[in-house]
């Protein structure tokens, strides 16, 4: 068919294309702004001591980025639901498109759930440090209840499970207008986060200092210094740098911290940017729309992440350092004017504001548990769509591919991610279980897409020349461009892969192997069994896997 | 059940002219229509998978111009006469149209739900203007029996069951003259496709053993008429593709494999029926035995336009001779 040809086929997958650049920029934008970059990215200051935290975050992006690339290109050829695993499975093997697409499921019906468990968390401390910041005692109490009390929790989840779900339900036009509200209002509070560090970076140590007093108390930011000296920080430097000086940029930092461990952690803060691909069925103009969105999206992550963590680092020097050693410490115990609360970015940027302009306070304070919060509809999506896609294929109960003829989505596919949510909130309220796996092993999961997406798109090109026709198409030279990106993502994913599984045995729970381990088994042996029962029936296997899905 | 109305004393046999796969071919129906004036058929069966799978936009430019693309070449048209020359061309190659403006179609491509209801709208039409012109133009003392098959939308089979003249022969035993039954079935054994008519070969095989309650005389004198060929046959033969969908050679022979129903082969080898009338396999007409049962597929190549069907001579003792049409 040329480019200008239409016609129109019997058979879809009754999804509609609602979705456009800008949403797919949202969907992006409120999947990778949040704890990563929050939480772990900031905490690098106690978890890496010693890392350039922007340039972990610089290489760590980029590798993303990559990773990113290669599904797009996967994208732009097969502009399906679940891109990845169609492509994967179709240019690489079907047994490993299936491994794939069910580890990225398990991680996210994991991540739903615990999400929206611990959103109670999330808001409790950006309540408790609102309260602190405007001298509310009251809300200091409420969000102290918050955050410990299980009930809030279970309840709050519940919740969030509930309202996203029935969002999702009510067709991806509805789906696509809340993320890009919930997408407006968090960056609202993202552009004050970066003009308060851009603040930061012009402060004197000495206008820190009274900035600090201000907020949280005389004597507050000295009283941090002398407890992190007498709690052992230099050691604590020294134990992982090898010089107690090497606090970390913008101050002395050490190249071997920055290039292993705080590459992951930092990697993390970007992992997702090319998650829209999972509703690739239902962008409109897609090989357009999806690559315009997801470009937007790495360009305004990068952004946003380096405008904080840059100039906040610059203003704040080592007693960033300082602060992260006490409040992950027993040091913390030692605090009589200093509240003990979770270090985020918005911890530093909002304590220029709390004595003298509350409300930016409060704003920054605020962009916390509103990225997290946006994130929930974007990870309830993804596993609704691979199941959609492998019940597409006949490879998952039928069920699952079923789409509502009046709201054109697939309803039972959501109603099936939202109970196993529930279920897995009640689970993490009960303390004797605890987290089933942590943030390593979910990235470490999702870079086996990454993987397999990248070596993909190197050989697209002469495995399935037709297919690839559809798609981008540069040369230089002679090799085609998604080759020359395929080839160079091959090697970054890897390397992430490799230091994500090196993390994973590291794990002295046992944990996270038995999940990597037990989720790929359970995905071997359900290929085969659907393998097994359509051949029983008499599909034709090989010719679902030679053939691209409807649209 | 119906009766057959015109049957003398002194009748020694008839014929049956059946045919299968049309997708929606405008001019295979036609020459469909004009078989009576040409061959002595006292029942004429028009089976399975009798719609379209496709819609071809004429894009409407103003002042009577139009243009369409099929196959990689752009076509213009000027006037009505050439506009109906060319949609009668598509329609013939089993194509439906739809004449739109530029914006409209833009449009279209991005709601599957339009298109899905322009589908429904477009068979709908087609499949009511085929009756229509059934009972226009064939003679009616010949009875036409138009059968469903796997790719038809559930839709049209109202639209059948309307007419009094053409017969709708699912859930019923159709009388044929000289005492002959015929039992029918839609329904065909998994494909690829998610068809609106498939099932399991479990399901598939209760629908069939549900079929025998309708059989109120001796199996040698029923007909079946069931789209799905019977496993393991001639008749079921589809090349072989590989992963890329492209056909296996081996030794410069190009390698089939078995495609039909198991649960219909099961059915045959268990009542003996005297004829399976079957299509659904366009590239493997021909005829085989399976047990007693004697069992066609006049193949299809309705894209080209050429109408492929069986004829059919029946006597009191059993099937007298069949000749192959196209």
């Amino acid at each position: 068919m040329s480019s200008d040809e239409v016609l129109f086929i019997r058979k879809t997958s009754g999804l509609v294309r609602e979705i456009g650049a800008f949403s797919v920029m949202a969907i992006a934008a409120n999947y990778v702004i949040a704890d990563g970059f929050y939480l772990f990215t900031a905490g690098q200051g106690y978890s890496a001591p010693g890392a350039n935290i922007p340039l972990a975050l610089i290489i760590g992006g980029l590798i993303m980025s990559l990773a990113a690339f290669a599904v797009i290109f996967l994208t732009m050829s097969m502009p399906r639901t679940a891109s990845d695993y169609v492509g994967i499975s179709r240019v690489l093997h079907p047994l490993l498109g299936y491994i794939e697409a069910l580890l990225v499921f398990g991680v996210h019906i994991w991540i739903v759930g615990a999400l929206s468990f611990f959103m109670a968390w999330f808001w409790g401390s950006a309540i408790i440090q609102v309260g602190l910041a405007t001298h509310n005692p009251s809300l200091v109490s409420l969000g102290e209840w918050l955050s410990v009390d299980t009930g809030a929790a279970v309840g709050l989840g519940i919740l969030y499970v509930l309202i996203f779900g029935i969002i999702s339900l009510l067709g991806v036009k509805i789906f696509k207008y809340v993320v890009n509200i919930l997408f407006v209002i968090a960056l609202i509070a993202g552009v004050a986060t970066i003009a308060g560090a851009i603040y930061a970076s012009t402060l004197s140590p000495a206008q820190i200092r009274n900035l600090w007093d201000m907020t949280y108390g005389a004597g507050a930011y000295d009283e941090i210094v002398r407890v992190a000296e007498a709690g052992g920080w230099r050691d604590f430097i020294a134990s992982s740098t090898g010089d107690p000086s090497t606090w970390g940029w913008p101050g002395p930092w050490s190249p071997e911290i920055t290039l292993s461990l705080s590459i992951v952690i930092s990697a993390y803060a970007f992992w997702g940017l090319e998650f829209a691909n999972y509703m690739a069925g239902e962008i409109d103009k897609p090989k357009r729309n999806f690559l315009l969105g997801t470009v937007g999206a790495i360009i305004l992550v990068f952004a946003y992440y380096l405008l904080v963590s840059v100039p906040t680092l610059f203003g704040f020097k080592e007693f960033f350092s300082m602060y992260e050693y006490v409040m992950n410490t027993e040091a913390a115990g030692q605090l009589a004017i200093n509240p003990v609360q979770t270090p985020t970015w918005a911890v530093f940027v909002a304590s220029l504001f709390g004595g003298w302009a509350p409300i930016l306070a409060v704003l920054v304070t605020l962009a916390v548990p509103l990225w997290v919060m946006n994130g929930l509809p974007v990870y309830m999506m993804v596993p609704t769509r691979i199941s959609f896609a492998l019940s597409f294929d006949r490879f998952f109960p039928e069920k699952m591919a079923e789409v509502n003829v009046r709201f054109r989505t697939p309803h039972w596919s959501i109603i099936v991610v939202m109970a196993i949510a529930i279920l897995m909130i009640l689970i993490l309220a009960s303390p004797e279980y605890g987290p089933l796996f942590y943030a390593i092993t979910a990235v470490t999961a999702v870079a086996v897409k990454w993987f397999f997406s990248a070596i993909a798109i190197t050989i697209l090109p002469y495995r399935r020349p037709e297919i690839y026709k559809e798609g981008y198409t540069g040369t230089i030279g002679k090799i085609p461009i998604i080759t020359i990106v395929g080839g160079a993502a091959t090697i970054a994913t890897l390397l992430l892969l490799i230091l994500g599984l090196q993390q994973v045995a590291a794990d002295q729970t046992l944990v996270s192997p038995l999940w990597m381990v037990g989720w790929t088994l359970l995905a071997v042996g359900l290929y085969f069994y659907y393998r097994w029962r359509n051949i029983k029936r008499g599909i034709r296997v090989e010719k679902i896997f030679a053939e691209v899905p409807p649209a | 059940m119906l009766k057959y109305k015109v049957e003398s004393e002194d009748m020694e046999s008839f014929k049956i002219f059946f045919m299968a796969d049309i997708h929606n071919s405008e001019l295979v129906f036609r020459r469909f229509l004009s078989i009576p004036k040409y061959y002595e058929v006292d029942v004429l069966i028009l089976s399975g998978d009798l719609t379209g799978k496709a819609i071809i936009p004429i894009i409407d430019l103003g002042g009577e111009k139009y243009q369409y693309t099929f196959k990689g070449r752009t076509e213009v048209i000027e006037g009505s006469e050439q506009l109906k020359s060319a949609l009668r061309e598509l329609r013939n190659r089993g194509l439906y149209t739809h004449i739109c403006t530029k914006d409209e179609l833009e449009e279209l491509k991005n709601k599957p739900d339009e298109v899905d209801r322009l589908f429904k709208k477009l068979i709908s039409e087609t499949v009511q203007e085929w009756v229509i012109n059934i009972e226009e133009i064939i003679p009616k003392e010949k009875d036409v029996i138009l059968m469903p098959g796997n790719d038809d939308i559930l839709e049209i089979d109202p639209i059948i069951q309307k007419s009094d003249r053409v017969i709708y022969p699912l859930s019923r035993l159709v009388e044929l003259p000289l005492g002959y039954g015929m039992i029918s079935i839609d329904y065909v054994n998994p494909t690829p496709w998610n068809t609106p008519r498939e099932s399991e070969e479990k399901a598939l095989w209760k629908m069939l053993e549900g079929k025998t309650n309708l059989v109120d005389r001796e199996w040698r004198k029923i007909i079946c008429s069931f789209h799905p060929p019977p496993y393991n046959t001639r008749l079921d033969l589809a090349p072989k593709l590989d992963k890329n969908l492209r056909p296996v050679y081996s030794f410069g022979e190009l390698e089939k494999e078995n495609v039909g129903s198991k649960s219909i082969r099961k059915f045959f080898e268990k009542y003996n029926p005297l004829i399976g009338l079957h299509g659904h396999i366009h590239e493997s007409p021909g005829c085989d035995k399976v047990g007693k049962t004697i069992v066609f597929n006049p193949g299809s190549e309705y894209s080209a336009g050429i109408l492929k069907g069986i004829i059919l001579e029946l006597d009191r003792e059993g099937l007298k001779n069949w000749y192959r049409i196209g």
